[in-house]
């Protein structure tokens, strides 16, 4: 079926704005969309979005993990092969993280990393088929924010919410963090890990999370306010 | 199956929150999860959901030839799959250690049971008898799937109806739906599995996948810290089935106080199924058109937003959040207000806590506040 942007799409529908649009000039072609011979066709279920000029996506719910270069991912270490580490992302396959790939590692100083601990990683190497390579270091050498992950609490949740609590226009994290501190990292495989003083407050952060993923950014603020007068104990 | 990996600080802070007197999601250690049966369009076909963990069952029926052994009783067989729909780490097509694990106990709670009357399957002795087949999908797990798994069989054999059959001489006719109205299963007790997770000397009813990960994790680490007990009974509050691992099988202790919360649990669990096939068969005799796409409801496709999330806190509601109407509200959160901890970004995409001067003083929960 022809689709334009902004429709619901499925699987094996096409769009014909995309195509007329690659006549005209170069066309980034997104997630959820192939060129086959004369048209670009849909390939997952969602919605059509663009971004201006030329790039065109599709938007679908998704909770597995396909791993893709350059993006911030939280795994757990499940072995240690060699000189590197198994990590696994939840995607298809684990992904491999060097020993050397840690700041100021070298062959004699090797990081402490023990298996099941949690590591907040870049990925360096990334497709659906291959093997993911990770880094926790940027290419000055440096670790920034990346690396080993202590205490605090791991959970899962599906890819959209990740996008939707890092889109800069989500009102989420700021309302959050006026309430309480804490600290979070949000990684692209559908993994956030969180940590604040007491559980309690980082329990409400996870729900706080959890919660946001259906709710409308008006929403979000008035739950946001919900649950820190539950955990001030306002509410009885 | 590929294994599901579990790491130190899931582990570490589960293993605090439940012996803090909290759980995950905000349940009390008696708690169980929100449970759900619909039924099919046919008799014996029903999905039961107990949380996020959701079982597909249906029983269906044939003619065959009794055991030698037991010529004038009919046949019961279970059968439970696990596919990747399930869950990521579950490979189709394949028999795993927790398929064979999960079938075993619910033979036991219904086979061994002897809760079906299987005489009353029988058409012509050694000759014709019904064998029933109960067929379970697990369409989602999300932990306990042996208490899901064994609602879903438990409705789905007692909404279930045969075809009745006349014998004229050596003849036998199986009447179809529309020529005689058919017969129900006969059950002489309704039992039901219950799960419970052991922590330490703590018991938690209806753990969920991770409760049930961590307890596991436990249990092979060694040391009597953890386990799995799985209890099954019947509304009469009698034992039909026990199933100990880790802590459970050297502490009598725990499995007596299982025991009486399966008892009242177990009850109520019969009691709603009871109710719930009585509310169908009514519907169908006012030939109300039931299946299962009456599932997908705009309220249920609207809840996709769960209304139970793994991470919760006790009082939270999601009822309670409406959006704004006053704009006193908004205002409150428009405002960029001077706040206790100045968050600023220190590298693109992050943030950093600066300032924690002094005690926080504006929330009091480090007291150990148990609300109720």
């Amino acid at each position: 079926m022809k689709v334009s942007v902004g429709d619901v799409v499925l699987p094996g529908d096409y769009c014909e704005e995309i195509s007329a649009a690659g006549e005209k000039s170069k066309v980034i072609v997104g997630p959820g969309l192939q060129k086959e011979s004369n048209h670009v066709y849909v390939t997952k279920a969602g919605v059509l979005k663009k971004k201006n000029p030329n790039t065109y996506w599709v938007d679908y719910y998704q909770k597995r993990y396909t791993p893709a270069r350059g993006e911030n991912v939280i795994g757990i270490v499940i072995q240690k092969a060699g000189d590197i580490y198994r990590v696994d992302l939840g995607s298809s396959m684990s992904a491999a993280l060097s020993y050397l790939s840690f700041e100021g590692a070298t062959k004699k100083n090797r990081p402490n990393v023990q298996i099941g601990d949690v590591v907040y990683a870049k990925t360096l190497v990334g497709s659906k088929d291959m093997e993911p390579e990770l880094v926790c270091v940027d290419s000055y050498g440096k670790k920034g924010r990346l690396g080993v992950l202590t205490d605090g609490f791991l959970f899962k949740c599906s890819i959209n919410l990740i996008r939707k609590i890092l889109n800069p226009s989500c009102p989420l994290l700021d309302s959050l963090k006026n309430e309480w501190p804490f600290e979070l990292a949000a990684g692209m495989n559908g993994r956030i890990w969180i940590k604040a003083k007491t559980m309690r407050e980082t329990i409400a952060l996870g729900n706080a999370i959890l919660g946001a993923e259906y709710l409308s950014d008006e929403e979000i603020k008035a739950m946001c306010a919900n649950i820190a007068s539950i955990l001030a104990g306002h509410v009885a | 199956m590929r294994d599901v990996y579990i790491s130190h600080c899931e582990k570490d802070f589960l293993q605090k929150i439940v012996t803090g007197g909290r759980r995950l999601d905000g349940r009390n250690y008696n708690e169980s999860r929100k449970l759900n049966i619909s039924f099919g369009s046919e008799y014996g076909s029903c999905i039961v959901s107990l949380g996020e963990t959701k079982v597909l069952s249906q029983v269906s029926c044939e003619v065959v030839q009794p055991k030698q052994i037991r010529p004038n009783e009919g046949i019961l067989f279970i059968n439970l799959e696990i596919t990747p729909i399930a869950g990521q780490q579950f490979e189709a097509n394949r028999q795993t250690d927790l398929t064979v694990y999960l079938n075993r106990l619910l033979e036991k709670c219904y086979k061994d049971s002897k809760c079906i009357d299987l005489e009353s399957l029988c058409i012509v002795v050694e000759e014709k008898v019904w064998s029933l087949r109960v067929d379970l999908k697990v369409l989602n797990h999300e932990g306990n799937l042996i208490e899901c798994a064994s609602i879903a069989t438990l409705t789905s054999l007692a909404h279930f109806k045969r075809p009745d059959v006349t014998r004229s001489g050596d003849k036998v006719i199986i009447h179809t739906l529309a020529e005689k109205d058919p017969i129900p299963t006969v059950l002489y007790h309704y039992p039901v599995c219950l799960t419970f997770a052991i922590f330490n000397d703590l018991l938690i009813s209806d753990p969920n996948f991770l409760e049930e990960s961590v307890c596991m994790s436990n249990m092979d680490e060694g040391g009597n810290r953890g386990g799995i007990l799985v209890v099954g009974m019947n509304q009469y509050k009698e034992l039909c089935l026990l199933d100990l691992t880790g802590a459970a099988i050297d502490n009598s202790n725990i499995v007596h106080r299982a025991l009486l919360v399966a008892a009242d649990r177990c009850k109520e669990l019969v009691d709603l199924v009871k109710s719930t096939i009585v509310d169908d068969d009514t519907a169908r005799q006012k030939r109300v058109k039931k299946n299962f796409s009456d599932i997908i409801t705009t309220e249920h496709m609207l809840s996709l937003n769960k209304k139970d999330l793994s991470i919760c806190l006790k009082n939270y509601n999601v009822e309670d959040i409406q959006s704004p109407q006053d704009e006193e509200m908004e205002d409150e959160d428009v405002k960029p207000e001077p706040s206790k901890y100045d968050v600023v970004p220190s590298l693109p995409q992050t943030a950093e806590i600066v300032a924690q001067k002094g005690a926080s003083t504006w929330i009091e929960i480090s007291s150990g506040s148990e609300e109720d």
